[in-house]
């Protein structure tokens, strides 16, 4: 959903055609970005949001699952549960510092396939032109049209995640039909770019003497095409988080023991919940939002920094 | 111009065969299409073969899939778990479901558009990085999140508004309509912004205020005309979002639309119902991109003379 916005407002990378100009063009963003506050607050958030993610024992030293039913429904405060209790009497706290490692490695996971399936198919397609382009746009489109949450419903539906998978399986399972529905925006937005850099004269030249394709697409056109893909796969990182949360709300994503703040909010949504125990909702959604905003700042400053008209 | 209509649809040819094709072959030819159909037990061979005989799964999958095709053509989506017809729970379902939609629309085109030229005409002023600051708030907040937080402080606390929208009357649909919306808002918000923040500072503009004509009519009249060309291409794409929004939406708040229907169906593992309702919103969501895709032709000749 964030196509239009973001294809929008990205420079194109032409715009500094020499090869040189590739590597300043890199530092020139990095001298911009260190200059952003926004930039380090969203990068403070990131690391701390990977660090719960990877070592959630730092955080806490509460189990996220053990329950005591006695204390269920209990209200946060300071000299008790800091986030108070869910309806099972687990500590809400615990859950939530758990919960980072489904979303960041769903997010980040989802990112990584994305960007390097959408890549190769925009590479190919606007190196090769010609036909390859051709179908490889039609099969674009034909992904593109599903609704990425639609296409989640259907393909989670279809192969449902047994309770007793581990983690891992889960959230490949997700990451999965993420990157089959995500890869043609990376995909048309490099195919551009490399329309943009293949007519350049440093181009034509490597081909006049002789340079393998390989070659050329590695050391002359990927570094060029580079940074309009980076900024977007930033941004998407922000998407596919909030989608993995939204099926796992919808009791398609992530399985019970595995914890998501998708699940828990979905479990903190009920009617019965919100009036008897509305920080079982709060604070999953804090973490969850605060994670999408500082992806989504994260996006915004390296855009800022790309976009030589804002410097 | 009718050029451009004609290569329009001949282009959405293969990408609407594909785009149900794929969806046929995950639900159909992958996997057992059979199961859930008997509950939590595995289906009689008995009824796996009328199964199979009634959908011609014992068929090819081309061939199956081009049934398939015949049949959605004259509307028939099949039989559900409940041998309800699905066509049918999805025509007593749709009007809710449209009604809305509509209102996320109107919300985001009114409102975001607004917003977005408030914020636009002095760039950096306060107005302006109000918008941006609030609506980057909204795009961080999940729809399911802002869903429940609206039902708990306007309806449960507030009690402004009804709390579910059980019978989906326009008065009910209000306050979901608006969650739905939401998201959108804010981008239409951004988006307004960022193109006439562009668009202002044009040579066409300078002109037309060098000719002596008022602020008000070189912003409404010359500028913003073009500014809402992408932001009518976003409205057309954000159908789709609208969409998977509207399963949550409906969701929390009990709304007896399509949405709802999908996520029912998902808990009952009522397959013939998910595919028919996820099918269907497919299509609509291609014929709109497909009206919207024409109306951008007209706003902006370029496009449809390249």
């Amino acid at each position: 959903m964030t196509e239009a916005a973001t294809e929008q407002s990205i420079a194109p990378v032409g715009d500094v055609p020499s090869a040189s100009a590739g590597r300043s063009e890199w530092s020139a963003a990095w001298v911009e970005l260190r200059r952003k506050p926004l930039f380090w607050v969203s990068a403070v958030l990131i690391v701390i949001f990977v660090a719960m993610a990877v070592a959630p024992q730092l955080f806490t030293h509460t189990d996220p699952r053990y329950a005591n039913l006695a204390d269920a429904f209990k209200k946060p405060s300071t000299h008790g549960p800091l986030f108070g209790m869910d309806r099972q009497g687990r500590s809400v706290y615990a859950r939530t510092i758990y919960g980072a490692r489904a979303s960041l490695s769903v997010g980040l996971l989802a990112t990584v396939a994305t960007t390097i399936l959408g890549m190769i198919m925009g590479l190919l397609a606007g190196f090769f032109g010609g036909w390859v382009d051709a179908i490889l746009q039609r099969i674009g489109e034909i992904f593109f049209t599903i609704p990425l949450l639609l296409g989640g419903i259907l393909f989670l539906y279809k192969f449902p995640t047994s309770v007793d998978a581990p983690l891992i399986v889960q959230v490949l399972k997700i990451v999965f039909v993420l990157a089959l529905l995500g890869w043609p925006n990376i995909a048309r937005l490099m195919r551009g770019a490399v329309l943009q850099v293949k007519p350049s004269d440093y181009v034509q030249a490597a081909k006049a003497l002789g340079a393998k394709p390989g070659r050329i697409i590695f050391s002359h056109i990927l570094p060029n095409a580079l940074a309009p893909v980076i900024v977007v796969a930033t941004i998407n990182l922000g998407v596919y988080i909030a989608a993995e949360a939204t099926l796992s709300f919808l009791g398609i994503g992530l399985q019970d023991p595995a914890i998501s703040w998708g699940s828990d909010i979905s479990d903190a949504s009920g009617l019965g919940e919100i009036t008897a125990a509305p920080h079982m909702l709060l604070f999953p959604s804090l973490f969850l939002s605060l994670t999408v905003l500082a992806f989504i700042l994260l996006g915004d400053a390296v855009r800022d920094a790309f976009d030589p008209k804002l410097r | 111009m009718v050029r451009y209509i004609i290569r329009r649809l001949l282009q959405m040819i293969p990408v609407v065969l594909g785009t149900t094709f794929l969806i046929y072959t995950m639900v159909f030819g992958l996997g057992d299409p059979a199961k859930g159909r008997c509950g939590e037990r595995p289906c009689p061979p008995a009824y796996i073969a009328k199964f199979n005989a009634e959908y011609n799964l014992d068929k090819p999958l081309v061939l199956q899939y081009l049934l398939y095709l015949g049949k959605l053509v004259h509307g028939n989506l099949g039989v559900n778990f409940y041998g309800n017809d699905v066509s049918q729970e999805l025509t007593t379902r749709y009007p809710i479901t449209i009604k809305l939609t509509i209102i996320a629309i109107l919300f985001e085109l009114v409102v975001g558009i607004a917003a977005g030229v408030l914020a636009g005409i002095r760039k950096n002023g306060f107005l302006d990085n109000l918008v941006l600051v609030s609506t980057l708030l909204v795009v961080s907040i999940p729809v399911f999140v802002i869903g429940a937080l609206a039902q708990m402080v306007f309806g449960v606390k507030l009690q402004w508004f009804p709390v579910t929208s059980t019978q989906g009357t326009l008065g009910q649909l209000i306050l979901p309509g608006l969650v739905l919306g939401s998201l959108s808002v804010a981008y239409v918000a951004r988006l307004t912004r960022t193109s006439l923040v562009e668009n202002l500072r044009a040579d066409y503009v300078r002109t037309a205020r060098a000719k002596g004509l008022s602020r008000g009519r070189t912003v409404g009249v010359h500028t913003l005309r073009n500014s809402l060309i992408p932001v009518i291409t976003y409205v057309g794409a954000d159908v789709g979002a609208l969409m998977g929004g509207a399963i949550v939406t409906e969701r929390i708040f009990n709304i007896n639309g399509i949405g709802n229907f999908i996520y029912q169906s998902i808990y009952n593992h009522d397959g013939q119902s998910v595919v028919g309702a996820v099918t269907v919103l497919v299509l609509v969501f291609l014929l709109i991109n497909l009206i919207v895709d024409i109306l951008y032709g007209v706003l902006d000749p370029r496009i449809a003379s390249d």
